[in-house]
């Protein structure tokens, strides 16, 4: 049996809910009972609308946020108390890059220098010539002296993966991290996650509202609605046949890919109307 | 003569193009157009962000004005409007609805127009909405400024409106202040508005982007429904390409300020003509058909207005680029009713 990257077991988390001085607050189940077992080198996607819980999810994939009860591990081993200086390591091993990369970066530091910042602290030798690879590996070769807001919203995610890389990390999860980008540079963006898995090996949890997205990047899929996976399985299967209702809704509501599938879905929909009546 | 000339035949001969000879230069509908705009140029100082844009919508139909962040869709939009504010101006070209210029036209003469005669639904309903006022009350005052209704009259018609696009309990729900709604009862609640005094004209800006897409296909529909009751012409912005084969009737194309493409909504998924609209489509992507392992990306990023490339905006990432490109193509008849402007498209036949 091989050890998943990341495994979650029976995962919740639950903050305090708004309530009114007459109203006891009811908690808010953000994630609810949830398992799920990120590979290896693998790409997992996570999708569902807003609010389903997906982030939240994320964070505790990663890390960076404690659940309110069950079991999350990193290569068989549970995530270190928050803070410690094994959790710090444990952390190394694992990135995050978020939906917004100018909220990630900072605007008085050089593209190079933050790079080379989280590789410092962790010890790793950082020289020039390390961080020149790390752009170039990106894409940004001979952009390390540009500020942030010298780049371009797509030249800036690279940045971000560039600085996540740099920690050769087994896992990067991956929040909306394409999804303010426009299709053209999103394409450049997820044909380099792509390759750096396949270079590297790096496992991805990709947690998307895009369905497209996230069916062409994952090899597998878990379907998030109120905090649960109500459907995990490969990203084919998931499309194809889907299980569950919510799923199902999700692809029914989805726009079409062309005029001629638009017309051939009405078609098909006006005569299981005609049918019915 | 070029290898991409050579394509487009073979793909005509396949029977796949439109059997014309000579192409409409311009797509317009033949019916007299609701909106036109003509020779378009939008800036700040002496930045052109949006040049020589010409457009026109007819009577029930959509028109999708697609391109990626910062093309100028938006601005194209608020100048239509006669919505531009300071640093952003019209530097030139005009603007007519149903026959009457717009440009020049004073700000109380435009405010008549806005609501009445055209209506714009913005991306963001939160800030178009006002936060401190009920939403029964934001659509009944547009009733009593543009149709003369008194304050009764316009609640009980914005009741019934707001019970039109699909909100539940429309009664109670019209006392409810913005912050109070979901972002699609909002958007809903903005379709209302803009339906309000039945517009010869909406503009809808990017309006479903951030609605979950169980919402947009909701608000999609209504928003087709609505349309075929009521024969309103319709510009709806989008970057998304599956939104434009969703409601489009015509596409036009932005890149880098200027038009570059339009056509029917079909020819331009069969047979895009210009180089960065098949770029658009190669790296679409959609969950029910399954994707090649790599995307045909569009190498580099869009230029910003003020360093953009001269003749072809298009050039510094296009796969075709060749010397001529350093001059400006001017939009030429690619195949019936569809026109692009590049140096080495068309005409298909
Ligand atoms: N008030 C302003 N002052 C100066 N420049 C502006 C202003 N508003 C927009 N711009 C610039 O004009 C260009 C076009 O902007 P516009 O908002 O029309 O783009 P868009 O196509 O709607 O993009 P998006 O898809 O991101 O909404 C951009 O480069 C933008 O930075
Ligand atoms: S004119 Fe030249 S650069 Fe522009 S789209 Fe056509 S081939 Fe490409
Ligand atoms: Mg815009």
């Amino acid at each position: 049996m091989t050890v998943a990257a990341i495994e979650l077991r029976d995962v919740s988390r639950h903050y305090r809910g708004k309530g009114s001085w007459f109203l006891k607050a009811e908690p808010v189940r953000a994630v609810d009972g949830v398992d799920i077992a990120l590979n290896e080198g693998e790409t997992l996607g996570i999708v569902g609308e807003s609010g389903s819980g997906k982030s939240t999810l994320g964070r505790i994939a990663a890390g960076i946020e404690a659940p309110s009860s069950g079991h999350v591990s990193f290569r068989g081993a549970p995530y270190a108390p928050i803070g410690s200086a094994l959790w710090r390591r444990q952390r190394r091993n694992v990135q995050v890059v978020f939906q917004n990369p100018s909220q990630a970066l900072d605007p008085r530091l050089s593209i190079a220098a933050q790079i080379r910042q989280p590789m410092t602290a962790h010890g790793i030798e950082a020289g020039d010539d390390t961080v020149a690879e790390m752009l170039a590996r990106v894409g940004l070769a001979g952009l390390g002296n540009r500020f942030p807001h010298q780049l371009s919203g797509g030249q800036l995610q690279r940045a971000v993966i560039a600085r996540a890389l740099a920690l050769s990390p087994d896992v990067i999860v991956c929040d909306e991290a394409v999804s303010a980008l426009d299709v053209s540079v999103q394409a450049q963006i997820l044909n380099l996650l792509q390759d750096l898995q396949a270079e590297f090996g790096v496992a991805y949890l990709f947690i998307s509202h895009d369905l497209g997205v996230v069916r062409h990047v994952s090899h597998r899929i878990a379907v998030m609605r109120h905090g649960r996976i109500v459907e995990t399985g490969p990203a084919a299967v998931v499309f194809a046949q889907p299980q569950d209702h919510y799923t199902r809704s999700l692809i029914a509501a989805l726009p079409a890919a062309s005029p001629a599938a638009r017309r051939a879905r009405d078609g098909r929909q006006s005569a299981s109307l005609s049918k019915v009546r | 003569m070029t290898v991409d000339v050579l394509e487009r035949q073979g793909v005509g001969s396949a029977g796949a193009l439109p059997a014309t000879r000579t192409p409409p230069a311009d797509t317009a509908p033949a019916v007299e157009p609701v909106l036109s705009i003509d020779g378009l140029s939008v800036g700040t100082g002496n930045v052109d962000i949006v040049i020589d844009v010409s457009l026109a919508v007819a009577p029930g139909e959509t028109l999708c004005l697609v391109g990626e962040s910062g093309c100028g869709k938006s601005l194209t939009c608020l100048a239509a409007m006669g919505l531009l504010a300071d640093p952003v101006r019209l530097k030139a070209g005009s603007v007519s609805l149903q026959g009457r210029e717009l440009t020049g036209l004073d700000e109380k003469h435009l405010r008549q127009i806005r609501g009445r005669d055209m209506a714009m639904i913005f991306q963001d309903p939160a800030a178009s909405l006002n936060p401190v006022q009920r939403v029964g009350r934001q659509v009944a005052e547009a009733l009593v400024v543009h149709e003369g209704l008194g304050m009764r009259a316009a609640m009980h018609r914005a009741v019934e409106l707001l019970d039109r696009v699909g909100i539940v309990n429309a009664t109670s729900r019209a006392e409810a202040y913005p912050h109070q709604l979901s972002g699609g009862m909002c958007q809903r609640v903005m379709i209302a508005m803009a339906l309000a005094c039945r517009p010869r004209l909406i503009i809808a800006d990017e309006s479903t982007t951030a609605l979950d897409v169980t919402t947009q296909a909701q608000i999609l529909k209504l928003m087709k429904t609505l349309q075929q009751e009521t024969g309103t012409a319709m510009i709806f912005v989008t970057h998304d390409l599956s939104v434009v084969a969703e409601i489009a009737d015509r596409v036009a194309v932005m890149y880098s300020g200027r038009i570059v493409e339009t056509g029917l909504v079909d020819d331009i998924f069969d047979h895009p003509g210009h180089p960065y609209t098949r770029g658009l489509m190669d790296c679409r992507l959609h969950a029910l058909s399954a994707t090649s392992e790599r995307l045909a990306a569009i190498a580099g990023t869009v230029p910003r207005p003020a360093a953009r490339p001269s003749g072809c905006a298009f050039r510094t990432r296009c796969p075709k680029a060749a010397e001529r490109c350093e001059t400006l193509p001017l939009p030429r008849g690619f195949a019936a009713g569809q026109t692009v402007a590049c140096h080495f498209s068309g005409p298909a036949q």
